[in-house]
């Protein structure tokens, strides 16, 4: 287990062991990655993954992982299940994270201190930014092919990239874009610009070319009345969805106004989630979910009371499309564990997914997935990377259950 | 390369050529061939009769040398009421001195008979009739004190013990030795045995003693290990090694495996020197790989080829005279056969491939059987597309095992 250097990651290494001896479990093992919701708090984008697929913009056909066992990145075609592409990292000790373009032109991994550009046509592109930190998350315009790279030392790397993933432009900036105020949290518009939230509590709104042009930021500011923005993701074309200490708000940045607030003193932050439309999910004092999403108008909100008990580690809700899904896991509920995790991958046995028409939120769909497997979703489908040496993944069908299979794709690199 | 049916069939034509030559000598231990020389080990039955001479020639020339002249001619305590001292029973003293003054009287003559290149011994299959007055009997042997050769009836021979063996032979060289001034039959009075039967009574009496000598000599323990010991005269053999192959290319591929372990079945058919060989072998690699991969490499080899054989000295009344090289050469049909597994999934693929190997091994007789030690070089090349191997593989390849003549 691999677990970070926080202290609700101790506690639960603590816990576990514990629980581990006393219950005498010797075979229940929580894969785990580091998982707090203060994970998703104060990045940029979103937090990385060493699955990377994109789904998470348009239900793309290739899924790119890191198998630490070839020490390699696959990419693979989901729909017809085959093996299209494979790199060599040079690093296979580190963690691994992946970003992809959308036809699979390229895949760009980021490991400590190294980020390393595959490309189909340029071939290998090592370290086009130095970063002395380790990437945290990033965010990926995938229609100006700009990348931002948000490490845990605060650096922001911005990259612009051409359709073959050849660096056209670079450069690393702090987080104090102006002042003293550093960045707290961010993403980019579907316009290419950064939007920033800011520890004195504004906005800041990176023109991103004019940054890289003139290697230094290049921006406009609007000061808030909220404090604390430690979360905000882009809503169309001129919005962003944003949590602070007291409220959820959608806020149009171009006009300048709070359009709608939702008062979240009261509730407790469970998930935050940008796959694939914003959405929030808060827990009230009677233990009941609430999810709170943008239409783009207002703030809405559903009560849910049909998810159960289960701890959800992943929620993903696609408007334009009518659904909603969740993976869950009662896990930890079982052990009577109360701390909660909020990746798909924090608990590796005993997952459902569960998928909704949304608008009514008539339930379509639950199926088992796989222990010990790594999962992503992709769409519909969910990924299954099993810990198998010689290469093992599965797509599910979530509504249907339907599964292909792929084997021992890592054999012949191993 | 072979397909897999094609080799299946290759297989099974094998085994049934191999499963017919089995039964067929199983069945038919003796051939019947017509009369044969008696060689120095190289057939059947020899070294039983090299060994019946050589009891008879040192016990008779211990005879011959002795200045002691003993009480011969008279059962000895071991020998009571067995039919070995059924001659000597019924002697009376004037018998027994006359018997006992004649064996000291040939004993030399004997070894000299024995010595002599223009003795031979001849063997037959066929049933020895001989006439004696009117009437026709049966015999085990006969002597032909003109010719100086001596027809023994082999499975007859062969199925005697060894004091039966001595006597046999022995009264057959007393037919070839003058005794009171003439080469005596078996019909007719001498000196005291005065009865129509007394010249075969004299030379059984003679005979015997001659056993009783050989016992008294322990030339009967002496050569004991000798008659238990496997004989190369042997036509078919039939071996179970041990085998370990070494390769002498490395390869870097992850799956590729340099030891390998197993057995060998193998079954020879001699003629003369030159022979065929045909034999399996089944050789095991398994070894674990990163934290969870099991690979099992599995190389089956059907071999097929020539063999050479030849005798590192011409004693073959020692085990060393016995022992034996054989070189092979053979052309060998490979599968190569790859079970790689993980907790979660598995993989098989085979390919099959034409080799070459030589070896050279070394025979050594114990009781019954042999054991054996060989070293050779087997080569061959495979390809395994799923595991990214294409291997050309030399190996050195040793053997130990036993073998079995028959």
């Amino acid at each position: 287990m691999d677990f970070k250097s926080n202290k609700l990651g101790g506690i639960l290494k603590i816990k576990i062991i514990l629980l581990f001896l006393g219950y005498g479990f010797s075979n229940l093992i929580i894969g785990c990655e580091s998982s707090s919701i203060k994970d998703q708090e104060y990045i940029v984008g979103t937090r990385l993954d060493n699955i990377s697929s994109q789904s998470d913009v348009d239900n793309g056909d290739t899924v790119s992982l890191f198998d630490k066992f070839s020490s390699r990145i696959h990419i693979f075609n989901i729909n017809t299940m085959e093996l299209s592409e494979s790199y060599e990292v040079a690093n296979p000790k580190d963690e691994h994270f992946l970003i992809a373009s959308e036809p699979g032109e390229f895949v760009i991994d980021l490991s400590r201190s190294q980020i390393t550009i595959f490309s189909r046509v340029h071939g290998i592109n090592r370290n086009p930014i130095h970063f002395l930190g380790t990437p945290v998350s990033s965010a990926f315009n995938q229609t100006n092919r700009i990348l931002i790279i948000y490490d845990d030392l605060n650096s922001v790397g911005i990259l612009k990239l051409n359709e073959q993933g050849l660096v056209l432009k670079s450069w690393v900036g702090g987080p104090i874009i102006a002042g003293d105020s550093s960045i707290l949290a961010g993403d980019i518009t579907s316009s290419g610009n950064l939007i920033v939230s800011r520890s004195d509590n504004s906005l800041a709104i990176v023109d991103l070319e004019q940054s890289l042009d003139q290697q230094d930021w290049v921006y406009t500011e609007q000061t808030l009345s909220r404090n604390n923005i430690k979360w905000l993701a882009p809503i169309g074309v001129d919005k962003v969805l944003f949590q602070s200490d007291e409220a959820l708000v959608l806020y149009d940045y171009v006009a300048e106004v709070e359009i709608d607030i939702l008062d979240t003193v009261d509730l407790d932050t469970k998930l935050y989630s940008k796959i694939t439309d914003a959405h929030v999910l808060y827990k009230d004092l009677n233990d009941n979910y609430t999810l709170a999403f943008s239409d783009g108008l207002s703030i809405r909100t559903r009560l849910l009371t049909n998810i159960g008990p289960n701890n959800i580690l992943q929620s993903t809700l696609n408007i334009s499309q009518d659904q909603w899904s969740i993976v869950k896991s009662n896990f930890q509920n079982r052990l009577n564990y109360n701390h909660e995790m909020f990746f798909i991958n924090s608990v590796s046995y005993q997952r459902v997914v569960n998928s909704f028409r949304f608008s009514d939120m008539l339930s379509l769909s639950i199926q088992d997935l796989p222990d010990k497997a790594q999962l992503k979703q992709s769409g519909n489908a969910i990924l299954a990377l099993f810990p198998s040496e010689l290469g093992y993944v599965k797509r599910i069908d979530i509504n249907s259950g339907e599964y292909t299979e792929l084997k021992l794709f890592n054999m012949r690199f191993l | 390369m072979i397909e897999i049916k094609q080799f299946l069939t290759i297989k099974r034509i094998f085994i049934y050529i191999f499963l017919g030559i089995l039964f067929s000598n199983l069945f038919t231990p003796y051939k019947s061939f017509a009369n044969s020389f008696v060689g120095n080990g190289g057939s059947t039955a020899d070294v039983e009769m090299l060994v019946t001479k050589k009891q008879i020639y040192e016990s008779l020339k211990k005879v011959n040398e002795s200045e002691v002249f003993k009480d011969y001619c008279e059962c000895i305590p071991v020998y009571n009421n067995r039919n070995i001292c059924a001659p000597l029973e019924n002697l009376d003293s004037e018998q027994r001195n006359f018997c006992t003054l004649q064996l000291k009287n040939v004993s030399g003559l004997i070894v000299n008979l024995l010595e002599d290149p223009n003795l031979v011994f001849n063997w037959t299959n066929k049933v020895i009739n001989l006439q004696e007055g009117s009437n026709n009997v049966t015999a085990d042997a006969v002597a032909n004190p003109e010719t100086k050769i001596v027809t023994v009836n082999k499975k007859n021979f062969l199925m005697m013990t060894q004091y039966r063996r001595v006597f046999l032979i022995a009264h057959e060289l007393l037919h070839l030795v003058p005794i009171e001034g003439e080469y005596i039959g078996d019909v007719g009075d001498i000196g005291p045995f005065k009865s129509q039967q007394g010249r075969r009574e004299l030379i059984n009496s003679m005979a015997s003693e001659t056993v009783l000598q050989v016992y008294r000599y322990g030339l009967f323990q002496l050569y004991k290990p000798t008659l238990l010991r496997g004989q190369s005269n042997k036509h078919y053999w039939l071996d179970l090694n041990f085998v370990q192959q070494n390769d002498l290319i490395s390869n870097s591929n992850t799956y590729s495996s340099d030891k390998h372990y197993g057995f060998e079945v193998n079954y020879k058919h001699f003629i003369k020197k030159w022979g065929f060989n045909f034999g399996y072998k089944s050789l095991l690699s398994s070894e674990k790989i990163l934290t969870s991969i099991e690979v099992e490499h599995n190389l089956s080899t059907l071999g097929l080829g020539l063999s050479y054989r030849f005798f590192m000295d011409d004693d073959p009344l020692t085990a060393f005279g016995q022992s034996f090289m054989v070189i092979n050469a053979n052309v060998d049909l490979v599968v190569s056969e790859y079970d790689v597994k993980d907790p979660f999934v598995s993989s098989n693929s085979k390919d099959n491939t034409i080799g070459y190997s030589v070896q050279a091994n070394y025979y050594y007789p114990l009781d019954y059987v042999w054991v054996k030690a060989g070293i050779g070089l087997s080569s061959f090349s495979f390809a395994h597309e799923e595991l990214n191997l294409d291997k050309e593989s030399l190996n050195i390849v040793g053997q130990l095992g036993v073998s079995y003549g028959f």
